[in-house]
């Protein structure tokens, strides 16, 4: 199915792209012409490659929530229903009375998440901001550690993490989890935000400094409400990359009670459960619904952050 | 933080009489950068670079958690061990990490590439197809995995239902239903690797889509008038304005790639047999389930040193192109 789309789309807009570009781009006159031939045959091809990919992107999405709703025999039926012959709510119904340690596993998620996103932010956004504005050789050589460390593969921190945190009594707390979330959101943040900063012209600072603004002051006062898309950005980040978390939260937890979503999910559903579709699709419409929304409400800072930061680091 | 509020606090700058501050009032100079940078130094000392340096010398001892007090140093044998001994899984699990994370970035790429040319475009409800798109990526990974591995069942999955559809004149390419995680597992390596461009290309999607729209339109129109075409342009003008995001974002999925659990662990255990057995799967079997801690850190050392390297040469090559 992918390579089909693939070979359909990837030809098709690139044409029709740069056409279109050249022409909007000198004024009016263009686009009214543009209106006359309204029905070209760049503009089905590029409906037409709009849509496939929009099928291959949205598919899988459609056919999480339809199973939701299906009763379970229906979730085995082969061939299988495209749209549930009944729609039930059990699935959901059955969630809050914590059955499967699901309300438990959210809560856990929950704190892990807003704690490390905190902890990211908190120390990356000064480090951002500072290796951003002090040029001298060491900061190049602070940076480059930093970003090293993106390069590592997490399993060899997780291997020496484990150890120490089982030798401290630490295993099945949520410091341990925090801590060790942290580990991967935050070289990625600091450097994230050293990007945004380096996009922002240091005048407004250099004013706030003449008005008698100490650094930390212009730091708090002026830097930092400039810096809310990538702060938003990078938050986002950090709380999606705990919110998805596998390796660490499996291995630093065993009890039930301390899991998170993920391997809760894995332990729970493969192990004991695992013919219950419908109940485990519904139970990921309820995971995957708190970062939709996160997402859908800052999606403009995101996006401008994202890729201010991205692009200038 | 603590440092941070307790000069914030003084309304009066005159009144932070720190001795070590510059002659302009408040933090400044060496102690400012120290200052801000101590908790993320303090951080990145304690849970990376220390446990990096621990997993190192882990690695030259024989530590295994169900015998934790019979650890000795044992110096190079556990390398020895890991390299040449197929017990371990170790070369096909770096090969597979090599194709998985290639095939699905590379496919992701192109995908979410094509995607953001088509979204760069005026279309109706611009922003209701952009959100759309996007929404694989905020979708767990957890949630991918068990989605497809639903998707892919062999005997009630829409995928295979699909395939057997598929009539081309009479033709049938699929008449049997295809069992994805079975027998060698050569179908499960492309079931992974199908899961995972699903929930990698938005990724992609939003941060060419953002380049695109950075791309200078003199430089398009100057184009136009010198009277190329728009094959031409797109891949003299709108790919090299890229370039720089192409580098990034690539290399970081690439990176994420390699380093793969979730998907994999979620979908197949790393199963059948060995064949989704990536690194980090084989790392975590070994170390977490088998408790051989020291060989899973053996394991983990040499995948750094590769990544380490694969990185310096993929940026060095990167960084030769943008300046040509």
């Amino acid at each position: 199915m992918s390579e089909e789309l693939l070979g359909q789309s990837a030809r098709v807009p690139s044409n029709a792209i740069t056409q279109d570009q050249g022409d909007h781009a000198p004024g009016i006159r263009h686009t009214r012409t543009k209106k006359k031939r309204l029905f070209s045959w760049k503009r089905v091809a590029l409906y037409v490659a709009l849509f496939a990919l929009l099928v291959y992107a949205f598919f899988p999405t459609f056919w999480l929530i339809s199973t939701s709703f299906k009763q379970q025999l229906e979730a085995f039926q082969a061939p299988p229903t495209w749209w549930p012959h009944t729609i039930t709510f059990h699935s959901y119904a059955i969630l809050p009375a914590d059955q499967l340690g699901f309300v438990a596993y959210f809560k856990n998620s929950l704190i892990v998440s807003v704690l490390t996103t905190l902890l990211t932010l908190l120390a990356a956004t000064p480090a951002g901001y500072v290796l951003s504005r002090f040029h001298f050789r060491g900061a190049r050589a602070i940076l480059l550690v930093i970003l090293g460390t993106q390069m590592f593969p997490y399993v060899t921190i997780l291997i020496s993490l484990y150890t120490l945190f089982r030798q401290l009594g630490m295993l099945n707390t949520y410091p341990a989890l925090m801590l060790s979330f942290t580990t991967f959101s935050l070289p990625f943040s600091i450097w994230m935000l050293k990007g945004f900063c380096d996009t922002l012209p240091t005048d407004l600072e250099d004013a706030a400094r003449i008005d008698g603004l100490s650094r930390l002051r212009t730091l708090w006062h002026i830097v930092i409400p400039i810096i809310i898309p990538g702060i938003v950005a990078v938050g986002f980040f950090a709380f999606l990359n705990s919110w998805n978390e596998l390796l660490f939260a499996l291995t630093l937890t065993s009890s039930p009670d301390m899991r998170t979503i993920a391997p809760g999910f894995v332990l729970t559903y493969i192990g004991e459960f695992q013919d219950r579709w419908p109940d485990m699709m519904a139970a990921s419409v309820v995971v995957a619904l708190p970062v939709v929304v996160i997402f859908t409400l800052f999606q403009k800072q995101l996006v401008s952050g994202l890729t201010a930061g991205a692009m200038k680091g | 933080m603590a440092l941070f509020n307790a000069d914030m606090a003084p309304n009066q700058p005159a009144s932070v009489g720190n001795g070590r501050s510059s002659p302009k009032r408040g933090l400044n100079g060496p102690w400012l950068f120290v200052v801000l940078m101590l908790p993320s130094a303090v951080l990145l000392l304690g849970i990376i670079y220390y446990p990096a340096v621990n997993t190192v010398l882990l690695s030259f001892q024989s530590l295994n958690l169900a015998m934790p007090f019979a650890n000795h140093w044992v110096g190079l044998e556990n390398y020895v061990k890991i390299i040449t001994n197929p017990v371990f899984d170790f070369w096909h699990s770096v090969g597979f990490s090599a194709l998985y994370s290639l095939c699905s970035t590379v496919v992701a790429f192109l995908i979410g590439f094509a995607f953001a040319l088509v979204l760069n475009q005026r279309l109706r409800f611009q922003q209701l197809w952009r959100g759309l798109a996007l929404i694989p990526w905020v979708i767990p990974y957890v949630v991918v995995a068990y989605l497809f591995f639903y998707m892919f069942n062999s005997q009630y999955g829409i995928i295979n239902q699909l395939l057997m559809s598929i009539h081309i004149l009479g033709w049938q390419p699929f008449p049997q239903p295809l069992a994805w995680f079975g027998g060698e597992g050569k179908l499960a390596v492309i079931a992974t690797i199908f899961a995972a461009i699903w929930s990698k290309f938005p990724f992609f999607t939003l941060m060419l889509l953002a380049g695109l729209q950075t791309v200078p339109h003199e430089l398009l129109e100057a184009a136009t008038v010198d009277g190329a075409g728009s094959w031409y342009r797109f891949w003299h003008v709108t790919v090299p304005s890229l370039r720089g995001i192409i580098v990034i974002t690539t290399t970081l999925e690439l990176i994420w790639g390699l380093n793969e659990f979730a998907i994999i662990w979620a979908m197949t255990n790393g199963g059948p047999g060995d064949a989704t057995n990536n690194i980090v799967v084989n790392i975590y079997r070994t170390g977490f389930l088998n408790e051989n801690i020291s060989y899973a850190a053996t394991m983990g050392v040499i995948w750094l040193i590769i990544l380490l390297a694969f990185t310096y040469f993929y940026i060095r090559i990167m960084e030769g192109k943008t300046a040509q």
